[in-house]
């Protein structure tokens, strides 16, 4: 099997069927990367899309210098922080809506998304990057400008944060102050 | 977690745990978190983390293309040469172009190829009708090899290789950069068909490998003197090493009694001084034999040299692998090992390539020095006086090693003999009695 360095070469000489190749290897993980990180699927579907679009578009650019999965990835982060900045300033689309239901295991999602969404925004970047794409503290240091110290410590701090949030018995905590009494009497009398 | 007590911080747990720590630092991690229960429970607690993030899970995305991206590919593949990075529209305006000249794009085709018909028909000819002509034009060139550190087109190179093959009438200085541009065509195509991910590296690393700016001939001479005084010889031959700024490699004398004294040496001296050197060493004594031999080693050197770059760019592919992947800890294990088995080789090639070096810049000279058979003098015969006085030395000589002899007997031998003649003292006195009794008697009548 070629390795995706290869078949970026290849498709750089022309080989479609290399970049087919790149795009079944690499469309479901940075579908997930968008999903995760906005609330449309049909929008995070469309920009995994633009990202090979940028990928067709500057492929003579490209020089086998980085990892063709920190190049994806960078591409895939600018997509991401333009598509930010547009729902600043125009708002968010009008089919963004949570789309988990409270049933079974993906209530557990909802917690656990409920968890990670309440980390610092810089924290959450570095701990997503590492648990849903993989990368390693190198690449994400790359792709986020920042030293490689600085991400491993932000990584830990992340870590141990969703820890203190993943903890029922702060969770319980919380639920009871965002309840208010009604919730807070309900947990006194569990006790 | 204190740093007094663990020797391992609680991050360098988490990135042991995501098998970004050196070996070094992840083997006495992983011998700690053996011991310690407190990292243990650290270390359950940042799986638990990772576990938990699992269960966000997310809905299995549409793998098919878009039709927008379709599109760009078809493009690409349309104009490939032109597939503008970065921009949304071509020179000639993308799909407009498309859609209002649809015409226009089969006539580009055709353009295109006739192009590409005409440039491998110039080329092709300027194969057959030029190069040729180069070949004989050689002889006329310097015989410097090219030392540009340009990158060879891959093309002339094997060009090159099949020359070598045919042209027996070139002279040695242009076989050797033939030579070496094909081993550099060789090179290439193995690393081309090994790893084609690297080819962009190794082919840096090819023309990193400069050719020597000169043939690199290893020298060998080989000389044998006959001299009248080797003590003389020696004392010159010395000198001219010294002279010539050499060394002596090797050196055995011999003095047989009954033949010529006679010296085997072996000299390095610097290649480009071996003929001054020996016309130096011709003084010292009649020559008797002579010769000369050179062997061509630059295709050899630059061989290794590209080994060695490649060897190089393999072990900064290795570190970058290191620093840059994440893995299980048997994944970094076995990077690191095949790293050291680079290491180990560039070690030994840059052995080698030293050695070389060093035995072109020296050549070696065999000197063969003996000195002309003289017959021993004839030694007088001793005097009366001498030969008398040497007699009772050694009469002297005699008696003493008698009593000594004697001496030594008695105290090893003197107990036991005491013994036997104890025992047998009575029964040969006994039998001594009787047989001159019988003898003294007179016969019975």
């Amino acid at each position: 099997m070629n390795s995706d360095e290869v078949l970026m070469l290849e498709f750089q000489g022309g080989s479609r069927a290399a970049f087919e190749e790149l795009y079944s290897r690499y469309s479901g993980p940075l579908y997930g990367f968008f999903r995760r990180r906005l609330d449309s699927p049909q929008r995070a579907e469309d920009l995994a899309q633009e990202t090979f679009l940028a990928v067709i578009r500057g492929a003579s650019h490209y020089e086998p210098r980085a990892l063709v999965r920190t190049y994806l990835y960078g591409i895939a982060l600018k997509l991401l922080f333009a598509e930010r900045r547009k729902q600043l300033h125009e708002g968010p689309p009008p089919e963004s809506a949570p789309e988990l239901s409270t049933e079974g295991k993906q209530e557990t999602g909802m917690w656990v998304r409920q968890a990670v969404a309440r980390l610092d925004a810089s924290e959450r970047e570095i701990l997503m990057l590492r648990e849903y794409e993989q990368l390693s503290y190198l690449e994400i240091a790359d792709l986020l400008r920042l030293p490689v110290n600085t991400v491993r410590s932000r990584l830990f701090r992340a870590r141990m944060a969703l820890k203190e949030q993943l903890d029922p018995k702060v969770s319980l905590q919380r639920q009871a102050g965002s309840d208010g009494g009604a919730t807070s009497r309900a947990a006194e009398g569990e006790a | 977690m204190k740093n007094n007590i663990h020797p391992v911080e609680a991050e360098e747990l988490m990135a042991y745990l995501d098998g970004e720590l050196p070996v070094e630092r992840a083997s006495a991690t992983a011998t700690h978190l053996h011991e310690c229960r407190e990292c243990q429970i650290i270390a359950a607690e940042l799986k638990s983390v990772s576990e938990s993030l699992t269960a966000w899970e997310i809905e299995a995305s549409e793998p098919q293309m878009n039709a927008e991206l379709i599109a760009a590919l078809d493009e690409r593949e349309q104009q490939p040469e032109r597939a503008a990075p970065g921009g949304r529209s071509t020179w000639l305006g993308g799909t407009r172009f498309r859609r209002f000249a649809p015409w226009a794009g089969g006539a580009l085709v055709g353009g295109v190829a006739m192009l590409l018909i005409a440039f491998s028909l110039i080329s092709s000819w300027s194969r057959g009708e030029h190069e040729p002509s180069r070949a004989t034009a050689l002889p006329a060139t310097s015989p410097q090899p090219n030392t540009s550190a340009a990158p060879m087109p891959r093309a002339a190179l094997g060009n090159d290789r099949d020359r070598l093959a045919l042209s027996a009438r070139l002279n040695d200085s242009e076989r050797a950069q033939l030579a070496q541009r094909a081993a550099q065509a060789d090179l290439a195509s193995n690393l081309e068909v090994n790893a084609p991910s690297a080819t962009a590296e190794m082919a840096k690393a090819l023309t990193a490998a400069t050719p020597p700016s000169a043939p690199m001939i290893l020298r060998t001479a080989q000389i044998t003197l006959v001299t009248q005084n080797l003590d003389k010889a020696r004392a010159g031959m010395d000198k001219i090493v010294a002279q010539y700024n050499g060394y002596l490699g090797d050196l055995t004398a011999s003095a047989p009694s009954d033949g010529p004294r006679k010296l085997t040496a072996t000299l390095r001296i610097p290649a480009n001084q071996l003929d001054a050197a020996m016309r130096e060493l011709k003084t010292l004594g009649r020559v008797e034999s002579e010769s000369q031999s050179g062997q061509d080693v630059t295709a050899q050197y630059v061989d290794l040299e590209a080994r060695l770059g490649n060897a190089r760019n393999t072990e900064q592919r290795l570190l970058d692998l290191l620093r840059q992947r994440t893995g299980k800890l048997s994944d970094v294990l076995e990077v690191e090992t095949e790293l050291s088995r680079v290491r180990e080789e560039i070690e030994r090639m840059e052995g080698e390539r030293r050695l070389l070096s060093k035995q072109v810049e020296y050549a070696t000279l065999n000197a063969t020095i003996s000195e002309e058979f003289k017959a021993p003098a004839q030694a007088l015969p001793d005097s009366l006086g001498t030969r008398f006085r040497n007699a009772a030395v050694d009469g002297y000589q005699s008696v003493v090693n008698f009593v000594i002899s004697v001496a030594l007997f008695l105290v090893a031998d003197g107990p036991m003999l005491l013994l036997w003649i104890a025992i047998l003292f009575f029964p040969a006195r006994y039998a001594w009695r009787k047989i001159r009794n019988r003898d003294t008697q007179p016969p019975l009548q």
